[in-house]
C-alpha cells in the first residue's frame, strides 16, 4: 500500500521501521477533512495478535491502548499501537504461558496477515452502510465493540473505535484483499467527500481518544 | 397546486426535435404539454398508446432516455438537455407500418406461436423475426467496461427499526407515530415530494404541508424519495430500488427492519370496454396528476366513464380547469371508444358523444403485492370490490387504503365486458377479453395457467393493471366468484429493477501478492486466477511472441535459475496438541508419524474418495505444521478441517495466513548458490534433504524454507511474513544475477511442471477424479486408522477403473493440442485432454489426458485433436522430464 500511495505523491515515511504514508496533501486539510465529513487511512501497520485457546475470551488486563476483538469462541483479535507492541506481546506470552497444558493458547504475530484501514468522520457510518450490511449505530455497534460481516462477499471484521467525539471504524480484510478494499471505500465515500489521511493527522486524531 | 415554475424554463430532445420543459415537469408532462399525445406503441399489435396513469404503473409511456429503454417518462423527472426517443416503432411513432399486424389477428390468436411453430427449425427461423416485431425497448449495447462510458451502480444498506412503505397520509401518519415512540424510521416512498395522493388534490394541500413538514422534522426518521420496493423478503429485508433526482443509474438498497408498515395505497386500474386503450383515453388520478401536479389541462371536452362521488369530484375539476364536461356515463352505458388512434368520442345506447377526453373512474385495487411476499393471503371482500391483506406475518403490517378502508367497488364484480378484440384486459402484452375467453375455452381455466399461456398479467406493470380485470374474465367464464378464482403470486421483483442494479458496483475483489508492484515494474503479463492477479509472463519487449518470453524464462529454470511468486498459494498454520490426529482424519497421506522439519504430499478426499485438493504439509513442530492448498480451493479447504475438528474435542487450531505470507519458489541448478547468498542455513543435501523444512532467515527476514520441486528442478519454496516480501525478492534477483536469474510466471511453471506430469487438482482433475485413477495411488494409506475417503478409496483401489489418467507425446510436430481436446479412438472420442503445452526438452508437445482404462496402455497410439483434425500420439505413463527425479535430489 506504501508503495502504491507514494506512486500517487503522498510523502511517505519510515516509522519504526514501517514505510508510512505521514499525508496525502497536508495535515491540516487531512483534519479538517476528516472532522468535517469522512476520512480514511491505512493502519495495517498496527500490530495485531491472534490469541487462540485455553480461555482467551477473558484475557488479562492488557496494555490501556490495546483493542480486544473476539472473534469466536476461543479466538481473540488483540490491536495496539506500534509504541505499545512488545508490552502487549509480553503480556499475552506470559498469559499464554500460565495456561495449563489441558487448555493451551497459542499467541500468533498475525500483523501482516490483515489489512487494517480506519474509516473516520461523521460520515463514516454512510460509507460503511454502501459497503457492508451491518447496523453500525451507536446502540448497535457501540465504541469498542465489532462485528463479521462481508465487503462485497469478502470477509471482514469492522471494529469500532471512536476518536474521541469522531466515530471511526477499522476495518480488517485479508491483506491480499488490502489495495482492492482500498479503492473501494474511497469509491464508496465519494458523494461524501472523502479524503484519504496520513499519520500525522491520525495521531493528532488519536490524542483526542480518552 | 401546480409544482412548476413558469419562469424556469429548458429543453430536452425527442427524437432531435426540441421538447420545452418547466422546473418540475415529468417527461411525460413536458412531451404532453408540447402536444405530444402518442407516446409509445404496444407491444404486439404496435397500437398508439397515450398517457394513461401519470404514475409508473402502466406501459404507455416506456420509453428509451439517454439510451436507457424501459424509463417511464411519466414520472422521470425532466432534465436538461435528455435525449429522448421512443421504441418498438418502426419506422417512427406516429406511423407505425407494423400496426397493420392487426389487420391480421385473426391469424394470431393467443398461444398461436406455441401451436404454430412445433418443429425447432421453423422455430429458430421465425423466432429473430417474432422477436424483432414485438417486444419492449431493447438492451443497450455492451460499451467497453474499461472506456468508463458504461453506467455503475451503487448498493447501500439501511438497518432500521421500523420500515413504512408509502409517502402518503397513511404512511405519513405511521411514521410519525413510530417516530414518536422512540424508534428508528425510514420512510421509503415513490414519488419525489411526500404526500401521495395529497399531493395533487387541491383541498388537501395545507394537510399533506403540515404532514410532511412533520415527517422531515421528525427525529430518527430518514426518508429515501423517489425509492420503490421491489421485494419484501424473510426477516424483514426489504429491496429497494432509488432514482437520483439528477439522473444517472438507479441505486440497490438493502434494507433490513425490525417492522414494516405497508402503507402503498391503492393503484387504479382501467375498465373493460372495447377500445379502452385509445389515446385520449385516461384514468381519472392521471388526470388529477396531469391537472394537480402540472397544471396540465388534459382535454378540450370530456366523457367521464364512473359513477358516484368520485366521478362528481373529476366533473368539478375538469370544469374548474376549463375543460367542457360532455357527459358522465355509468360503466355498463359504454358501448366503446370511438376512434382511430384518438379517442374521438364514447359511444352508448344513447349514441355517440364526441369527445377528446375519456376519464375512466377504474377499479381501485389495493397494492398489496408486497403483503403478499411477506406471507400475507389476499382475500375477495365483496363490500369493498377488492382483494384485501389478511393473515399478515407478526412483523408486518398494513395501513391505511391498501387495508381497504374507504373502498367501494367501481364496477360489479365479476365485471361484464365484450368479447372484442379491441378490449384490452392487458395493456403490457395486449391480451384482449377475447384472449382470455379463448384460453379459458381451451382448458386453462385457473388463475396461473391462464396467466402462463396468455401472459396476461406478466409485462411491465406485472399486473398492477390487469390483474383484476383478468381475474374477473377468468371468474365470469368459469362461473366461480371473485375469490374462488384467486389472486396470481405476486413475486419479486415488483415493480421490474434493471440488473445492473441487482449486480452492483463493479468492483469485484482482486487479491493482490505483496509483489504485485514488483511484478509489473518488470513488465508482467497478468492473469486472472480466481480472484488472484498473477503474472503469465514477463515480457521483456513488447514484440516477443509469447512462445519466445516462455522459453526464455523455462531455459532460465532448466539451465541455471528462476524464481517465481507462489504467494497465491493457500497457506494454512494448524497447531495444537491434536494437529497430526486431524490431519491424519482429513487427508489420504500420515501426518501424525511425519517427523519434525519434514515435507510430505498432501491429499484430500471426499467420502467418495474424489479427490477435493492437493498441497504439501511440512511439520515445523510437534504440534505445529504449515499446510499449502491449492490456490482456489484455500477457504474450502479451511472449512473442511473446521467442518472435521468440530466435536471432537481435540486440542487443534486452525489459522489461514495466506495474505500474511510472501512467498516465492527459487528453482533450477543454481537455486542453492543463489539462496546460500542470502541464509545461514546449510543447503547442501547431506543437511536439507528433498521434501525436508527449515526455519531461519533469508536477506533477514525470518523464513520457512522448504525443499520441494513442483518445477523439477532443485528448488526451495521460500515464506517470509508479507511485509519483508519485495526485500526478499530484490535480494534474490540480486544475489541471482552473476547466475542468470530470471523471474517467471504461470505459464512457464505450466510448462515445466507438465513435464514432470505434475497433477493441478481442479485442472487436470475433475468431480469423478480419485487418486487411483489420476495415477497417484501412493498417496493413499488404506492401512492407517479411518479417514475421510478410506472406505471408497478401498473399493476404488480393488475396483476396475473406469478412466485414467495418462500422459501423450504428440509424434507429429508443431502440434499443440488445446487444453481440452478430444482424445480420439478409430475416429470416436476416447478421452480428453486436460493439459498441453510444448515441450522444450522434447521437442515436442507433451501433455496429460483422461482415456478409457483399457486405452490407457504404455506406448500405444492415439489420435489427438488439434486445430479440428487428428494427430497422432503416443502415451508415456512416466515423466517427460528427469523421471527418476535425479535433479530434485541434487
Amino acid at each position: 500500500m506504501a508503495e502504491r500511495c507514494a506512486q500517487s505523491g503522498a510523502t511517505v515515511v519510515v516509522e519504526r521501521g514501517w514505510e508510512t504514508v505521514s499525508h496525502y496533501t497536508s495535515p491540516e486539510e487531512e483534519l479538517e477533512a476528516v472532522r468535517r465529513s469522512v476520512g480514511l487511512a491505512d493502519l495495517s501497520r498496527i500490530p495485531k495478535f491472534d490469541v487462540r485457546g485455553g480461555c482467551s475470551d477473558t484475557l488479562p488486563e492488557l496494555d490501556a491502548q490495546a483493542g480486544i476483538w473476539p472473534q469466536r469462541p476461543g479466538e481473540t483479535l488483540v490491536t495496539c499501537p506500534p509504541e505499545s507492541a512488545a508490552a502487549v506481546r509480553e503480556q499475552l506470552d506470559r498469559y499464554a504461558s500460565a495456561a495449563g497444558e489441558d487448555a493451551p493458547v497459542y499467541v500468533s504475530d498475525v500483523t501482516a496477515v490483515y489489512t487494517a484501514l480506519m474509516l473516520a468522520g461523521p460520515e463514516s457510518g454512510n460509507v460503511l452502510g454502501r459497503l457492508a450490511d451491518i447496523d453500525a449505530s451507536d446502540t448497535a455497534l457501540p465504541n469498542l465493540d465489532c462485528v463479521q460481516t462481508g465487503v462485497h462477499h469478502v470477509h471482514a471484521m469492522v471494529a469500532r473505535q471512536d476518536l474521541g467525539p469522531l466515530p471511526a471504524y477499522l476495518i480488517f480484510t485479508g491483506r491480499e484483499y488490502g489495495e482492492w478494499l482500498w479503492d473501494t471505500v474511497m469509491l464508496a465515500g465519494v458523494s461524501c467527500g472523502i479524503q484519504p489521511f496520513g499519520s500525522k493527522a491520525q495521531q493528532t486524531l488519536e490524542a483526542a481518544r480518552p | 397546486m401546480a409544482q412548476a415554475s413558469p419562469s424556469e424554463g429548458f429543453s430536452f430532445l425527442l427524437n432531435d426535435k426540441p421538447i420545452q420543459a418547466k422546473a418540475g415537469d415529468s417527461i411525460g408532462a413536458a412531451m404532453f404539454r408540447a402536444g405530444v399525445r402518442v407516446f409509445t406503441r404496444s407491444f404486439k399489435h404496435h397500437r398508439p398508446r397515450g398517457l394513461l396513469c401519470v404514475a409508473g404503473n402502466c406501459p404507455n409511456c416506456l420509453m428509451n432516455v439517454d439510451g436507457t429503454p424501459n424509463v417511464r417518462v411519466c414520472t422521470t423527472p425532466a432534465r436538461p438537455g435528455m435525449r429522448v426517443a421512443p421504441q418498438n416503432v418502426f419506422p417512427s411513432l406516429e406511423f407505425d407500418v407494423l400496426a397493420a399486424s392487426q389487420k391480421f389477428d385473426w391469424l394470431m390468436p393467443v398461444g398461436w406461436y406455441y401451436k404454430t411453430f412445433t418443429r425447432r427449425p421453423v422455430w429458430n427461423a421465425v423466432e429473430p423475426f417474432i422477436r424483432k416485431a414485438a417486444g419492449l425497448g431493447e438492451a443497450p449495447p455492451s460499451i467497453d467496461r474499461f472506456s468508463g462510458e458504461d453506467p455503475d451502480y451503487e448498493q447501500r444498506y439501511v438497518h432500521t427499526e421500523v420500515a413504512v412503505l408509502g409517502g402518503g397520509p397513511s404512511g405519513l401518519t405511521a411514521a410519525l407515530e413510530a417516530s414518536r415512540q422512540g424508534s428508528r424510521v425510514t420512510l421509503i416512498d415513490e414519488q419525489p415530494q411526500l404526500g401521495g395522493h395529497l399531493r395533487f388534490t387541491p383541498s388537501d394541500a395545507e394537510r399533506r404541508r403540515v404532514l410532511a413538514g412533520q415527517v422531515e422534522a421528525a427525529q430518527g426518521v430518514e426518508v429515501l424519495s423517489r425509492a420503490q420496493c421491489f421485494g419484501l423478503y424473510e426477516d424483514g429485508l426489504l429491496g429497494v430500488v432509488q432514482l437520483p433526482r439528477d439522473g444517472g443509474e438507479e441505486s440497490l438498497i438493502h434494507v433490513r427492519a425490525e417492522r414494516v408498515v405497508v402503507a402503498t395505497g391503492v393503484i387504479e386500474a382501467p375498465l373493460l370496454f372495447e377500445n379502452n386503450d385509445l389515446v385520449g383515453v385516461m384514468l381519472s388520478s392521471g388526470v388529477e396528476r396531469l391537472i394537480g401536479l402540472y397544471g396540465i389541462v388534459p382535454g378540450r371536452r370530456a366523457v367521464i366513464v364512473g359513477d358516484g362521488p368520485r366521478a362528481g369530484r373529476i366533473a368539478s375539476l375538469l370544469k374548474d380547469s376549463g375543460v367542457d364536461v360532455a357527459a358522465t356515463v355509468r360503466p355498463d352505458q359504454v358501448l366503446s371508444v370511438t376512434g382511430a388512434a384518438q379517442a374521438d368520442g364514447v359511444r352508448t345506447a344513447g349514441g355517440k358523444i364526441p369527445c377528446d377526453l375519456v376519464v375512466v373512474c377504474g377499479h381501485l385495487v389495493p397494492n398489496a403485492g408486497l403483503l403478499h411476499q411477506a406471507g400475507g393471503s389476499l382475500d375477495w371482500s365483496d363490500e369493498n370490490g377488492a382483494f384485501l391483506p389478511t393473515r399478515l406475518p407478526p412483523h408486518v403490517e398494513a395501513a391505511g387504503q391498501v387495508k381497504g378502508s374507504d373502498l367501494t367497488a367501481a364496477v360489479p364484480s365479476p365485471p361484464a365486458y365484450p368479447d372484442s378484440k379491441r378490449c384490452y384486459a392487458c395493456l403490457c402484452e395486449d391480451v384482449t377479453t377475447s384472449d382470455l375467453r379463448t384460453a379459458i375455452r381451451e382448458g386453462f381455466d385457473h388463475i396461473e395457467t391462464l396467466k402462463r399461456y396468455t401472459t396476461v398479467s406478466m409485462g411491465p406493470c406485472q399486473g398492477r393493471m390487469c390483474q383484476i380485470s383478468s381475474i374477473g374474465v377468468c371468474a365470469r367464464e368459469t362461473g366461480g366468484g371473485m375469490g374462488e378464482t384467486g389472486v396470481t403470486t405476486s413475486r419479486p421483483p415488483n415493480p421490474s429493477i434493471s440488473l445492473g442494479a441487482l449486480a452492483g458496483p463493479r468492483h469485484p475483489p482482486v487479491k493482490r501478492s505483496p509483489l504485485h508492484h514488483e511484478h509489473e515494474a518488470l513488465g508482467a503479463v497478468w492473469m486472472n486466477m480466481g480472484q488472484w492477479k498473477r503474472p503469465r509472463y514477463y515480457a521483456p519487449e513488447p514484440d516477443w511472441s509469447e512462445q519466445r518470453i516462455v522459453e526464455r524464462e523455462y531455459r532460465a529454470v532448466r539451465e541455471r535459475v528462476g524464481v517465481v511468486d507462489v504467494g497465491p498459494l493457500g497457506k494454512i498454520e494448524v497447531r495444537g496438541r491434536d494437529s497430526g490426529k486431524l490431519l491424519d482424519k482429513v487427508y489420504t497421506h500420515r501426518f501424525g508419524s511425519l517427523k519434525a522439519g519434514r515435507v510430505r504430499y498432501a491429499v484430500i478426499c471426499d467420502e467418495t474418495g474424489t479427490i477435493l485438493d492437493d498441497g504439501t504439509i511440512s511439520r515445523l513442530a510437534d504440534d505445529h505444521y504449515f499446510l499449502t492448498t491449492t490456490t482456489g480451493n484455500l477457504e474450502f479447504v479451511v472449512q473442511w478441517l473446521e467442518w472435521w475438528l468440530v466435536e471432537t474435542g481435540w486440542d487443534v487450531h486452525i489459522a489461514d495466513v495466506t495474505g500474511g505470507r510472501s512467498s516465492i519458489n527459487v528453482a533450477g541448478p543454481k537455486a542453492r548458490e543463489v539462496l546460500a547468498e542470502l541464509t545461514d542455513i546449510d543447503l547442501e543435501t547431506a543437511a536439507f534433504k528433498y521434501m525436508a523444512c527449515r526455519r531461519g532467515e533469508v536477506a533477514g527476514a525470518p523464513a520457512v524454507l522448504l525443499r520441494i520441486g513442483f518445477v523439477g528442478e532443485m528448488g526451495w519454496e521460500v515464506h517470509v511474513p508479507a511485509d519483508y516480501g519485495v526485500h526478499v525478492w530484490r535480494s534474490v534477483l540480486a544475489a541471482g544475477k552473476e547466475h542468470g536469474i530470471l523471474p517467471f510466471g504461470v505459464e512457464t511453471q505450466r510448462v515445466l511442471r507438465l513435464e514432470k506430469k505434475h497433477v493441478i487438482v481442479g485442472v487436470d482433475t475433475d468431480a469423478l477424479s480419485n487418486p487411483y485413477e489420476a495415477d497417484i495411488p501412493w498417496v493413499t494409506k488404506l492401512e492407517k486408522q479411518d479417514f475421510i475417503g478410506k472406505a471408497s478409496l478401498g473399493t476404488l483401489q480393488s475396483a476396475a477403473a473406469n478412466e485414467r489418467l495418462i500422459g501423450f507425446t504428440m509424434l507429429e510436430d508443431g502440434k499443440v493440442p488445446e487444453d481440452g481436446s478430444s482424445v480420439m479412438l478409430d475416429g470416436r472420442p476416447a478421452g480428453r485432454v486436460t493439459s498441453a503445452r510444448y515441450s522444450f526438452v522434447n521437442g515436442t508437445a507433451v501433455g496429460l489426458a483422461w482415456v478409457s482404462d483399457e486405452l490407457a496402455e504404455e506406448g500405444r497410439e492415439i489420435d489427438v485433436r488439434v486445430g479440428g483434425k487428428p494427430a497422432r500420439a503416443r502415451i508415456q505413463q512416466a515423466a517427460f522430464y528427469d523421471p527418476e527425479g535425479r535433479r530434485l535430489r541434487m
